[in-house]
């Protein structure tokens, strides 16, 4: 075992993901470099729970693959944070430290992620104090950014702060082999002008996840279209991953984990092979597929949501009911291991629990294989 | 009883017994009494001098324990029995004066709700007169100790708090632990035994100290069970208490037994809970209050009715392991350790020997989530169990409310519900005040000799104190990220 | 929607009448000069429901001529108006801009359509049953104040629910960020051993737990008014539920 070569740097041949978690368990255990095996065994453990094999134990992955991962993409890992809703650190300073702490995991990670994904909603109230802190706190990443816009992000200045900051928040990129797209899924109708609010009385009507004076999220006919250029003449087998804030399907309008025109925007993915949307908004392990999209909801960092009443994915693992004594409970960030046919192993980093990883095995066996470990206590 | 005496002439006066211990053939343990006078239970029986390896005289000089300045003697208490227990016949003495005697009917001792008694006691082991008289000789019999120095009241010390006032506990051989001894007072109402709760039961807990190389260094099982063998009393004891001869099992069992009357929960604040309002001062009741409300003490410690310690026999990393160095790096060394051997015993060797000591948890259940978490310590008497933590490493009460009040230290693990708490200084003492007044009466004086003596050290050194991490001035993980900025340029 | 105005807009001239009426000061307390008896009767009329003194005239070199400015007696509204308004048109006129001043007089019916609430349940199945005493007979109109009061209050609640600044947080953070529509609060599951207080638990216990923590504010008493309409709102959200105290 202590002989094993180490990888060539820089060479990534296509393996199975058998071996490369068999390689990565051991390199963590027996690499020169010792920081790494942290935050491989949490991927590890992750993995392992994932797998079926008992999570107490760390036993070498054996986990036979029916569809090894074959494919474009040279594959690769990018973290990701999400929803923080920093208030002013003189307002409120759990957010912030919650954050830092994200930032913190993030930075402890070896390798090095490719990119860390900020999933939307920086701010809470959309003021540009907020936004500048977050994005003064993004800055000690090591690992390269790249951000989405979420609905708290919005409504204050409709996106002007925000676009000085971070750009337009409408974008697309290639790496590695997949095509990213990002989009600002949060437009919603005006509301708020027959009403004559004020844009802080918009903000706070939209900060409410459950006010129902807002309109419900939608893509909007203009990006649908920008879409659609985006994607026009990529072939089929073009790995594509969605960077979405809203999920892009219906789950629970009263609290606008929905997108009106999700099946629209559905129907422009259809013709890929490989399609994974990761959306915000959620605050909780989220698991669902639609046709051959899948849809992993990333974690927040500031507080937990709640499972829906109705409406819930059948693929979707729940979380176990957070503990209120523990700010950070339900909360925590994370990473994506992206294979080489595009889809993905996402791993929940749950802050003071053992990390969960919703396999590519588990939704392409739409749950009969991989599943992840059952919580203990469900919502109430 | 605190002996004042120099380490030197301690030597000197244990190598002296070290001797004549040999010429008279008596066994080393009593030989070790100060005044020469046998001790009352024990008989002139044969017995082997203890071996060489005891007998060195510059043993009294304590390698750097990784306890934050503690003594090299126990700060308070104790004798000049090795390691600096107060001799074992003082101290069964003591345990006659303190202890009560079981309730006739076999019910739930006072102040305990029979039915959560009927719940932790194990069914094989209801204690009785036999199985209480017979746990308490093993309890105090170094020979149970492979120099025959250690016994269970060597680090559990009656005239100590039934701790040993060490960062960290001496064994044989003088061999220095990484682990705080917990106090065994009221210990048989936690739901697992030691820092990470590796042993589920006192019965289990017994058992391991002794097979442990460097607290009491028996080999294995057998070993110890030749030495009872070689005594017919406890022979005889044995088949009283458990009608059968001798096993390790029962050891075990009888001791536990034992450790059952040690209840003590007679505090100053009972009293005030029964309803009388002069029985503690204006500031404990004020600290009351907090430890409920701002400073979050009962989240981890909370007492009720029928778990009156003050713990949730829970698991939390509040950050004292992360001030060890390399702690992040552990976790792979536990890791390819365990996967070897991954026995009760290896874990009991890995808690207290190498530095994985300080994943606490984890080594037990290789979670994750457990990397350096430990028990919820109980509250009760615990102003006369210092120093405190896992690893001894926190000196005084104030120490330790400044631990909290800075939010813990900061590490990837550290529990979420550790977070600044922006106590005033008033409001520390008033709880510190209130820990205080939940030391039984039975000790009163040595509570208030140990409240002088933290407030004087208290006063002169707060190593732990940081009011700007108090009042989230600077927030906890921020001092994480401070020196890692880079630069890098926020664009998608 | 309208119904609710009504209702916001006639308990708001009760409470301006009863205001003017207690008042001893409504004539010039907030530092207004005593009126001439001729100006007094230039501005007043009956103004409906707002009987008792009425709005008082205030004379100041400033104003335009045959203009009159009327204060209310709340001493802050007023209006500037011409001379020979008649008294309905000023008493409409200082209403609206009481009303603009004070937008919280149509909470209940904002509120309502905010957050959506569980209606109350539904005694209508009382009505006239029982003869032959005069305590079990009930009426449409008891049935409809009974409906109306018990939703009041946990309307009162969701208020609370939703509002940082109501609750006295001092981090911003209101009870809905974490329990949207009160979901996972569970009130059917108390009294119950609560094991981070160390005590059994009740509803109330743990909102000001939540309160004194998560919210950063101060303990309300059991009795505060903010306090049993929080107790109200959450219970209402969970109709149907089985109680099933002890439940962890």
């Amino acid at each position: 075992m202590k002989d094993r070569p180490k990888k060539m740097p820089g060479i990534k041949s296509i393996e199975t993901k058998h071996m490369e978690e068999r390689e990565e368990l051991f390199r963590g255990l027996y690499d020169l470099d010792r920081r790494s095996f942290l935050k491989v065994s949490a991927a590890a453990l992750g993995a392992i729970a994932g797998a079926g094999v008992t999570p107490h134990s760390f036993q070498p992955v054996t986990v036979a693959h029916a569809q090894p991962a074959t494919g474009k993409v040279q594959q690769f890992r990018f973290a990701y944070i999400s929803d923080s809703h920093l208030y002013e650190r003189s307002l409120n300073d759990r957010f912030v430290n919650a954050l830092m702490r994200a930032v913190d995991d993030v930075n402890a990670m070896d390798p090095q992620p490719d990119f860390v994904f900020y999933g939307g909603d920086l701010a809470q109230l959309g003021q540009a104090k907020e936004l500048e802190l977050g994005a003064q706190i993004l800055k000690n990443l090591k690992a390269p950014l790249k951000v989405m816009v979420g609905e708290h992000d919005w409504y204050l200045d409709m996106g002007e702060k925000w676009r000085e900051l971070f750009g337009p928040p409408t974008y697309s990129f290639d790496h590695k082999g997949v095509h990213c797209v990002v989009l600002n899924s949060v437009v919603e109708k005006d509301f708020w002008t027959e009403r004559k609010l004020t844009p802080m009385q918009r903000m706070q009507t939209v900060a409410g996840l459950d006010n129902g004076v807002q309109s419900p999220f939608s893509v909007g006919a203009d990006q649908r279209k920008w879409l659609e250029n985006d994607l026009k003449g990529k072939p089929a087998d073009t790995p594509i991953i969605v960077f979405s804030h809203s999920p892009l399907y219906k789950l629970y309008k009263n609290w606008n984990f929905w997108t009106d025109d999700a099946e629209e925007v559905q129907a422009i993915l259809k013709r890929f092979n490989s399609v994974v949307v990761f959306h915000g908004h959620t605050h909780q392990m989220l698991t669902n597929r639609i046709g051959n999209i899948h849809f992993h909801g990333f974690l927040s960092t500031a507080w937990p949501w709640p499972y829906a009443p109705q409406g819930l994915p059948e693929l979707t693992v729940q979380m176990s009911r957070p503990d209120p004594f523990n700010p950070n409970d339900g909360c925590g960030n994370g990473s994506v291991l992206v294979h080489p046919d595009g889809l993905v192993d996402k791993i929940y980093n749950l802050w003071n629990r053992n990390p969960v990883t919703v396999s590519r095995t588990y939704m392409l066996s739409r749950g009969a294989k991989d599943k992840p470990s059952v919580p203990v206590r469900k919502s109430y | 009883m605190s002996k004042d005496k120099s380490s030197s002439g301690v030597a000197h006066r244990r190598l002296r017994q070290l001797i004549t211990a040999a010429v008279l053939g008596v066994p080393l343990a009593y030989a070790l009494v100060v005044n020469g006078a046998p001790p009352s239970a024990a008989p002139a029986g044969p017995g082997k001098p203890a071996g060489a390896d005891a007998a060195s005289p510059a043993a009294t000089t304590n390698p750097a324990s990784p306890a934050a300045g503690p003594a090299e003697r126990p700060v308070s208490g104790g004798g000049d029995a090795p390691h600096g227990a107060l001799p074992m016949q003082k101290q069964q003495a003591q345990i006659d004066r303190l202890t009560k005697p079981l309730p006739a009917n076999g019910g739930a001792p006072a102040g305990i709700d029979p039915a959560y008694w009927k719940a932790i006691v194990p069914a094989d082991n209801a204690p009785n007169d036999a199985r209480v008289a017979l746990g308490r000789r093993l309890y105090f019999d170094p020979r149970l100790s492979k120099d025959g120095t250690v016994a269970c009241a060597t680090c559990h010390d009656v005239s100590r708090g039934f701790t040993d006032r060490r960062g960290t506990s001496e064994g044989i051989g003088d061999k220095l632990g990484q682990r705080n001894a917990p106090t065994t007072l009221n210990a048989f109402l936690f739901s697992s035994q030691f820092w990470d709760g590796r042993a589920a039961t006192l019965e289990d807990q017994a058992k391991l100290p002794i097979l442990n190389p460097i607290e009491m260094g028996m080999p294995d099982d057998k070993a110890v069970m030749a030495v009872i063998g070689k005594d017919p009393e406890y022979v005889r004891m044995f088949q009283t208490a458990y009608g059968r001869a001798p096993t390790f099992d029962d050891v075990g069992r009888a001791i536990a037994a034992f450790e059952r009357t040690l209840v003590f929960l007679d505090s100053p604040f009972d009293r005030f809970l029964a309803g009388d309002l002069k029985a503690i001062d204006d500031d404990a009741k004020a600290g009351w209050v907090l430890y409920n409300g701002k400073a979050r003490c009962v989240s981890c410690h909370q007492m009720s009715s029928s778990s009156p310690i003050g713990t949730d026999n829970r698991f939390h990393n509040i950050g004292v392991s992360a001030r060890h160095k390399d702690f992040e790096n552990l976790a792979k060394k536990a890791l390819e350790a365990l996967s070897k051997d991954n026995s009760k015993e290896a874990q009991d060797r890995f808690a207290l020997q190498t530095d994985l000591s300080e994943l606490g948890r984890f080594v037990v259940t290789k979670n994750r989530s457990d990397i350096g978490a430990f028990k919820s310590q109980q509250v009760r008497n615990v102003g006369i169990t210092a120093p405190y933590m896992h690893d001894g490493s926190i000196a005084t009460l104030w120490d330790v409310l400044d631990h909290y009040n800075k939010g813990g230290e900061p590490n990837p693990f550290l529990d979420g519900g550790i977070e600044p708490l922006a106590l005033t200084e008033t409001e520390i003492n008033q709880v510190v005040a209130f820990l205080f007044s939940l030391t039984d009466s039975r000790f009163a004086e040595e509570n208030k000799a140990e409240f002088e003596r933290q407030k004087k050290l208290a006063a002169t050194r707060r190593p732990l104190r940081d009011e700007a991490a108090a009042n989230r001035k600077v927030l906890p993980f921020e001092h994480r990220l401070s020196g890692q900025t880079n630069g890098q340029k926020v664009t998608p | 929607m309208m119904k609710q105005d009504v209702i916001g807009k006639s308990a708001l001239l009760l409470a301006v009448a009863a205001a003017c009426v207690a008042s001893a000061a409504c004539g010039g307390g907030q530092g207004a000069e005593r009126p001439a008896a001729n100006a007094q009767k230039e501005g007043s009329s009956g103004a409906g429901a707002a009987s008792g003194n009425g709005p008082q005239t205030v004379s100041t070199a400033s104003l335009a001529p045959n203009n009159v400015e009327v204060l209310l007696c709340d001493g802050k509204t007023k209006v500037n108006v011409p001379a020979g308004t008649p008294g309905t048109a000023i008493a409409g006129q200082l209403m609206a801009e009481w009303m603009r001043k004070n937008p919280s007089s149509t909470w209940e019916a904002e509120e309502r359509e905010r957050h959506t609430l569980q209606p109350a349940a539904d005694n209508s199945a009382l009505i006239g049953q029982v003869e032959g005493q005069t305590y079990g007979r009930i009426t449409a109109q008891d049935v409809a104040l009974w409906k109306t009061e018990t939703e009041r209050v946990a309307t009162a609640g969701s208020r609370v629910f939703h509002n940082a600044e109501e609750l006295g947080s001092t981090v911003g953070v209101s009870c809905d960020m974490c329990h949207p529509h009160a979901a996972n609060t569970h009130p059917e599951t108390y009294p119950k051993f609560q094991p981070q207080l160390g005590r059994v638990a009740l509803l109330r216990d743990m909102i000001n737990w939540c309160i004194e923590h998560p919210v950063r504010g101060k303990a309300l008493a059991s009795d505060d008014p903010r306090m049993r309409a929080l107790e109200a709102y959450i219970l209402a959200q969970r109709k149907g539920k089985a109680l099933e105290y002890g439940k962890h």
